[in-house]
């Protein structure tokens, strides 16, 4: 069912809009035209719409529940027929009324005469006309009979952990919902298993109360209802802040009756470290290295130690360059000149604010000046996408949509946008001749300046009116002056507070790279109309962050050891259900699975093969060569914000390179792979050399039907008395197992 | 139409031969649920929908006359549904006409087939909503309350009406799953 949702990404919002009644005509042709084509999902369609209807036709038209009782159910039959026939019989007996015998039926009179409070009425004048009595019955329910059912009956809900299996329990305890403004405080106050709690709670609890993931909702309206609500605290102290998210996703657990997966092996969480931090697959080396260690606090020295190595630097810089100006290659942007500059960052322990300012008010030459490459990437079309992009990844905020009209989920008008866009007014990219020592060559190098110039910037509403912005963001103004570089200013304007966007965007981001999932979904679309999965938590880590000096190693810190990013990646029976990909907030139980980037796939490629670069001579080499393999997967969209896809995760091309790409042959070939040469070079026991590749490619030992394969293969060389010949089918065996666990799911996963 | 007046010459206790049987009304109670989904995968919109399976239902009342016993209640019920939704959309055919002809002639095919099941899915349907999240659950109840919709909710809670939204369908997609689920167990077992 869920493809039908993958192969049309719209078509589960059309539908809701279609249940809310939002849905516009074009929204409807959308339907039309995917309904009619695809049998599919017109099949999705009528079932979607058939648990919209009952559930309308149960809770809203019949009766209070849909009752799994057949009983009840044929009871309520019943009672439905037995109006059905008194009102028959009464027919009978009344004198005709003309209108229904001309069929001029009024029907909208009778939809409102279905609310409860009038039914009565309606029946008395409308005795005469049986069907559509018979509908106010059948609308109205059984329900505008029993009075005490007449204000909003609220279910009250089992005890929290207790897992509800009576529908009569639900059915029973009907409660006036007077006295409990929200969902969340109901259940807090359950939580607390003290049902005569007043619903303010007393301070003291509130910040036990206030995290969980299944209210999330409610939560975080209790968090912007409420002004006078402390804000999470600023924390410095590391294990603080450790133990802050193991409390805080735990509870989320307990709020959601969700049994979290025990903690994942060593294995398992040392591959995932080294793929999260240095970017690549561990080496057998490196493996044994961590799990020989004895000590207490190996996983901080491990995690300490890749923090602190070229790699982290290199994969960060790598992730977020792609953010920034994407993988598509633009001929006046300088990725590498971009990825320097980044790396360069992270191994002096720059800021995070700083790099943000660097990235907004870059001047100069791109292939000089790394960070320049954000904006010159994006200053085409009137500096839209260069709007859109700082509000998406630096800001975490969605408002490219607002660039033509307001925002459609939250108060972002398309002043603002422009407000944000008119920062960018003088910026502008100008070709400049430059001398070469070769005095008879020139070339055009082009830099990113600021134009003085000043005024508003202008732009047109949907009616055609010619509007002015003049740059402001978050409530600041700045002056239009030509002399003043709003650029400068709006990077002023980004770092300042305790919990800015920018960190909030920075930690949101971060988390998810850890956990394949963020607190937001999407994760760049933070806002009021989308509350986060772990509010306080969130707000917890964003200000800490902030109060850290935008420290970026110790965020990853903080986040890599902790508890949850402990846990094994298998679900359990009994959190299966917290699966964010079906839209659900995450409830992080267990490790979301995350596919390898094409970066992580061929730098581990690279290093299986044992041609990992070293110096810094073979890193150029290693990224120029990476840099124009990943081009093979990625394609730029022609859009107004410089949009790309990547055909990499889980598709046939990434399949096909996996089973005979070029790259895979040298990976595993003997004549490149260095690897694969040492083993068949290497005089020790043959199983071994099996259990090795198994070790250096999946980061695990193998498994025992996967030792009686290997056996078996042994047993084929032991006829062998050439030694040449028993050398060669060694390798073809080596190769053929190499091969098959690189295409294996769990090599391409990081888990 | 004319049945009716036929009814107004009787005095007395009505003999119930005067009116439909007992098992027209049985049918009719039964089916209303199947009918209401026939009409709502075709106009789209549970308010008008009610109008139509209104309309549908004073003329099954009017017309109880022409039904056969014996037949297929529910295809001649269908038949009379189809076309008052035909009538509808003709009358509202510039304000809220929402889907092309081709699209209600295939949907309506399909939704028949699917309507088949529609006591086993009701069944599941509400095992599933008691394996909801209290708070998914409690949201979808107050959600599908007479006379609420998704706006007037989100107002109530004080929420975004667009996180509403997105709430509400999360959960709908995971009854439809669930449901799904279920019935797949059924049939296995």
């Amino acid at each position: 069912m869920k493809e039908i949702l993958q192969k049309y990404p719209r078509f589960s919002r059309l539908l809701d809009q279609l249940c809310e009644q939002s849905l516009d005509q074009k929204g409807a042709d959308e339907i039309s035209r995917i309904v009619k084509n695809d049998p599919a999902a017109r099949d999705y369609y009528i079932r979607y719409l058939d648990i919209h209807s009952t559930l309308h036709w149960d809770l809203a038209i019949s009766d209070a529940n849909p009752t799994e009782n057949k009983q009840e159910q044929l009871q309520n039959n019943t009672r439905l027929k037995q109006l059905v026939e008194s009102f028959v019989a009464e027919a009978a007996l009344e004198p005709i009324n003309s209108s229904l015998t001309t069929g001029e039926l009024d029907t909208s009179e009778f939809v409102s005469s279905s609310r409860p409070s009038s039914s009565y009425s309606s029946r008395k004048t409308a005795g005469t006309l049986v069907a559509a009595l018979l509908l106010t019955f059948m609308v109205s329910g059984f329900w505008a009979l029993s009075p005490a059912k007449q204000h909003d009956p609220v279910v009250k809900q089992n005890q929290p952990g207790e897992v509800v299996t009576s529908d009569i329990a639900t059915s029973d305890e009907l409660v006036s919902n007077d006295s409990s403004p929200s969902p969340g405080d109901k259940q807090n106050s359950e939580r607390m298993a003290e049902p005569d709690l007043p619903p303010k709670l007393p301070d003291i609890k509130w910040e036990q109360q206030s995290n969980p993931i299944s209210t999330a909702q409610a939560d975080s309206k209790k968090e912007t209802s409420e002004p006078g609500s402390p804000s999470a605290p600023q924390l410095i102290d590391d294990r603080q802040i450790v133990e802050v998210i193991n409390q805080r996703i735990k509870q989320g657990w307990i709020d959601q009756s969700i049994t979290p997966s025990p903690v994942a092996d060593d294995h398992e969480w040392c591959r995932r470290v080294y793929l999260d931090l240095a970017g690549r697959i561990p080496t057998a080396t490196e493996l044994s290295h961590f799990l020989n260690d004895e000590r207490t606090g190996r996983e901080r020295r491990l995690v300490d130690r890749l923090l602190e190595s070229p790699e982290f630097a290199m994969s960060w810089a790598t992730r977020w360059t792609n953010l920034l100006v994407g993988r598509s290659p633009n001929k006046h942007v300088d990725r590498l000149a971009l990825l320097k500059y980044l790396r360069h960052s992270i191994t002096e322990n720059a800021p995070w604010s700083l790099v943000v300012s660097d990235l907004i008010s870059a001047q100069g030459d791109p292939k000089k000046n790394g960070p320049a490459n954000f904006l010159v990437a994006h200053l085409n079309n009137q500096a839209v996408p260069a709007t859109a992009f700082v509000a998406r990844t630096l800001l975490g905020t969605q408002i490219q949509c607002a660039q033509c009209h307001r925002h459609p989920f939250y108060e972002t008008t398309q002043r603002q946008f422009w407000e944000l866009n008119s920062f960018f007014k003088q910026a502008k990219v100008v070709a400049a001749p430059q001398m070469t020592t070769d005095a008879n060559q020139q070339q055009t190098a082009y830099l990113l300046t600021d134009q003085p110039v000043g005024g508003p910037t202008y732009y047109e509403t949907r009616s055609g009116l010619m509007q002015v912005a003049y740059p402001r963001f978050n409530g600041h103004k700045v002056s239009d002056d030509k002399t003043v570089i709003r650029r400068q200013e709006l990077a002023k304007l980004l770092v300042e507070g305790d919990d800015p966007l920018i960190a909030q965007s920075f930690v949101n981001r971060t988390w998810s790279h850890f956990f394949g999932y963020g607190f937001t979904l999407p994760i760049d679309d933070i806002g009021p109309h989308n509350p986060p999965s772990h509010p306080k938590l969130f707000e917890t880590l964003s200000r800490s962050f902030v109060a850290s000096g935008y420290d970026i190693k110790r965020l990853v810190r903080w986040i890599c050891l902790s508890r949850p990013y402990r846990l094994s990646s298998h679900p359990l029976p009994e959190n299966r259900q917290d699966t964010p990909q079906w839209g659900d907030p995450p409830a992080f139980s267990h490790m979301y699975f995350k596919p390898l980037s094409p970066e992580q796939l061929y730098n581990s490629l690279v290093e299986i093969s044992g041609n990992y670069p070293h110096s810094s001579d073979d890193w150029n080499r290693h990224l120029e060569n990476r840099e124009s393999w990943v081009l093979q997967f990625v394609e730029s969209l022609d859009n107004d914000e410089n949009g790309e896809s990547n055909h990499f995760q889980g598709t046939i091309t990434q399949a096909l390179m996996m089973m005979n790409g070029e790259l895979i042959n040298r990976t595993i070939s003997p004549d490149s792979s260095r690897f694969t040469a040492s083993l068949i070079g290497h005089t020790g026991s043959d199983l071994k050399k099996f259990e090795t590749v198994c070790l250096a490619i999946l980061s695990r030992e193998p498994k025992p039907g996967e030792i009686v394969l290997f056996r078996k293969m042994i047993h084929q060389l032991k006829g062998l008395n050439n030694p040449v010949e028993r050398r060669r089918l060694l390798a073809g065996q080596l190769e053929d197992v190499m091969w098959a666990y690189l295409n294996s799911s769990e090599f391409i996963i990081n888990h | 139409m004319t049945d009716f007046p036929d009814d107004k010459t009787t005095t007395g206790t009505p003999e119930r031969s005067d009116g439909p049987g007992a098992e027209f009304i049985d049918q009719f109670v039964a089916t209303q649920r199947r009918i209401y989904l026939f009409i709502l995968a075709q106009v789209g919109n549970p308010d008008l929908a009610e109008e139509v399976l209104q309309n549908t239902n004073v003329v099954i009342w009017s017309k109880w006359k022409d039904f056969e016993p014996g037949t297929n209640y529910i295809a001649w019920v269908y038949r009379i549904a189809s076309f008052e939704i035909m009538k509808f959309r003709q009358k509202n055919k510039r304000s809220r006409v929402y889907f092309d002809d081709e699209f209600i002639k295939t949907v309506a095919k399909s939704v028949e087939q699917i309507g088949e099941k529609s006591e086993a899915r009701r069944v599941a349907l509400s095992k599933c909503l008691n394996k909801l999240k209290p708070a998914d659950r409690e949201l979808i109840q107050q959600r599908y309350e007479p006379g609420v919709s998704g706006k007037s909710l989100a107002e109530k809670l004080g929420r975004p009406v667009n996180s509403v939204y997105q709430s509400l369908g999360r959960i709908r997609r995971a009854l439809l799953e669930c449901v799904e689920r279920e019935l797949a167990a059924v049939a296995r077992s």
